[in-house]
């Protein structure tokens, strides 16, 4: 899958943003608060449809413009689609080849992105919820039916907590709940497992590659008794007394912590800092790998900042990768020379100020 | 415009309560209503007020009705053994449509949900209940296909164990007239695991 032309109109910080990538690497130039990031950020919206920054919608148009329009013609194994965006205050409209959309669910997973930003690395040292919606948006790529279970998870834990913190409710009324958020909770866990044996050995293919170290990785997801309803029941059952007096669910998929492991030990105390940058790199080429596997086409992938991320050695071994295995990637960075990589794999474009400018129209920086 | 006009405002106000009716189509309609005779309009306030003054609920089934006891609980041909829990009176006319269910019905008026403040006092169960000591031998369970539905359908089970009555749930699996391909793969998973004999 490939963007082939894209047109960002009021938003951020491009007035009228005309571009049409290459089919390779993209490397957007320039220096800090001219919009690298925002260019990134337009292309995952389209995708996930929420942006991976805190923003709110009126953030997203720019200052002086009543509405922000985003565009892109897309190729997927020769087939063309477009996908339209139009955001005014308050009021968000979804096209998809010229016809409106009402269910975001229609425009989801049109267009494919797996997003590598440099505050990822902070998700191995951070809260369990970080690893887990990780480990969740990979996971939504890969598995259409995911979304759905997932959402009807969320609501059934909504519908749960809320009796929880209500008080005074008999065994009796809760049990109905408690039996049918394990039902969901127990899939969640299946398919998250499934998921995992799928990726683990491209992830540590994928991390030998990258690192050039010989530590072995691994993702597990550590539950008590098993993934079947039976041991998600017994563990709610076991912790009710808790919960009432907590107002909340304790066990299930959404306090399941992702254990990402260095030789059988924890990253986020064994690791070094380039350990686990490699360990987050890896897990998402891992995604893009499984991608291509399961769907038969490669993804877009967005890498932010990538020369903050990874030293000398490691940014080599980790573009020799995407030379190998990946379709079309955008990738920003405050250096024109950010990588070893010859002109003809290349394509560079200096962002100044809202604007691109196709870097031999300036003449190299080099 | 409207704010100088403010009976036109006030219908389309009103009108613009419904499901589905946004201030535009709510406009439209009060246009339409003004551009027709007098009498079609007193035509339609009567019947929108004749509806609340003639239908109530059944005393037994709860299902909307002009006589109590409804027409279905006063049918002698109806088997009294079956009888099918649904949400909500649209519901158990799709089941009557289908022509598949010769039982009674119970409506609960309703679905557990705890966000909204429903619990079990606000339904039917006890109604429900006490329906069950009148030879019934089996319960339905016909609650939507929704997270609520199910734990609704999981406490009516509970229930009516409980008294000894066998419950059952609607089967769900793939449309008639659709193709396995474009069906989302729940559906599919729940039709394979629930698959028949030929």
């Amino acid at each position: 899958m490939r963007i082939e032309h894209l047109v960002f109109r009021g938003f951020r910080n491009f007035e009228d943003l005309d571009l049409s990538p290459a089919p390779g690497i993209n490397l957007v130039w320039g220096d800090n608060g001219q919009g690298k990031t925002n260019l990134l950020e337009g292309i995952y919206l389209l995708a996930q449809l929420k942006s991976f920054r805190p923003a709110r919608q009126e953030h997203l148009i720019a200052r002086g413009a009543g509405a922000a329009s985003l565009a892109v013609r897309i190729r997927v194994s020769d087939v063309q689609h477009r996908l339209e965006m139009n955001l005014t205050p308050g009021e968000r409209r979804l096209r998809a080849d010229g016809q409106q959309l009402t269910a975001t669910a229609e425009f989801l997973g049109r267009l494919r992105v797996i997003l590598f930003a440099p505050e990822e690395t902070t998700v191995v040292r951070g809260a369990p919820s970080g690893r887990r919606a990780m480990l969740d948006r990979g996971i939504f790529l890969a598995d259409s039916g995911y979304l759905r279970r997932a959402r009807e998870y969320r609501r059934c834990l909504l519908q749960r907590n809320s009796l929880l913190r209500s008080g005074q409710v008999s065994a009796k009324v809760l049990e109905p709940w408690t039996v049918r958020l394990a039902e969901s909770g127990a899939e969640l866990r299946r398919r998250r497992n499934h998921y995992l044996e799928r990726l683990r050995p491209l992830l540590q293919q994928c991390y030998l590659e990258i690192s050039g170290g010989r530590e072995r990785v691994d993702i597990r997801l550590p539950t008590r008794g098993g993934d079947d309803v039976e041991a998600l029941l017994n563990e709610l059952h076991r912790q009710r007394d808790r919960e009432f007096s907590l107002g909340q669910t304790l066990a299930g998929p959404h306090r399941d912590d992702v254990a990402f492991q260095l030789d059988g030990r924890p990253l986020r105390q064994y690791g070094s800092q380039g350990q686990q940058r490699s360990f987050v790199l890896a897990f998402k080429c891992a995604q893009l790998l499984d991608f291509q596997q399961t769907k038969g086409f490669l993804p877009v992938l967005l890498l932010d900042d990538i020369n903050s991320e990874l030293d000398g050695h490691r940014r080599e071994a980790f573009f020799a990768f995407l030379l190998a295995n990946s379709g079309q990637v955008f990738l920003t960075s405050t250096d024109a020379d950010t990588c070893r990589i010859e002109d003809r794999q290349l394509t560079r474009y200096y962002m100044h100020a809202g604007s691109l400018a196709a870097d031999h129209d300036r003449g190299k920086n080099s | 415009m409207l704010d100088s006009i403010p009976s036109f405002a006030r219908l389309v106000a009103e009108l613009a309560k419904f499901p589905g009716v946004g201030k535009k189509t709510a406009t439209r309609l009060a246009f339409s209503l003004l551009s027709r005779p007098e009498s079609d309009a007193e035509a339609l306030a009567g019947a929108i007020l004749e509806l609340h003054r003639k239908i109530g609920f059944c005393s037994i089934c709860y299902h909307m009705t002009e006589n109590d006891p409804c027409p279905i609980c006063t049918d002698p041909t109806r088997d009294e053994r079956l009888l099918c829990v649904v949400e909500q009176p649209q519901d158990l006319l799709a089941i009557e449509r289908s022509r598949s269910f010769r039982g009674r019905y119970h409506v609960l008026q309703g679905v557990l949900s705890p966000l909204d403040g429903i619990g079990p006092d606000d339904l039917r169960f006890d109604e429900l209940l006490a329906r069950l000591d009148g030879g019934v031998e089996e319960v339905l369970v016909a609650t939507n296909f929704t997270v609520e539905g199910d734990a609704t359908a999981l406490y009516v089970a509970d229930l009516v164990r409980a008294k000894g009555v066998r419950v059952t749930r609607l089967a769900h699996g793939i449309p008639t007239g659709s193709d396995l391909e474009f069906i989302d793969d729940t559906t599919v998973h729940r039709a394979v695991e629930n698959r028949r004999e030929l």
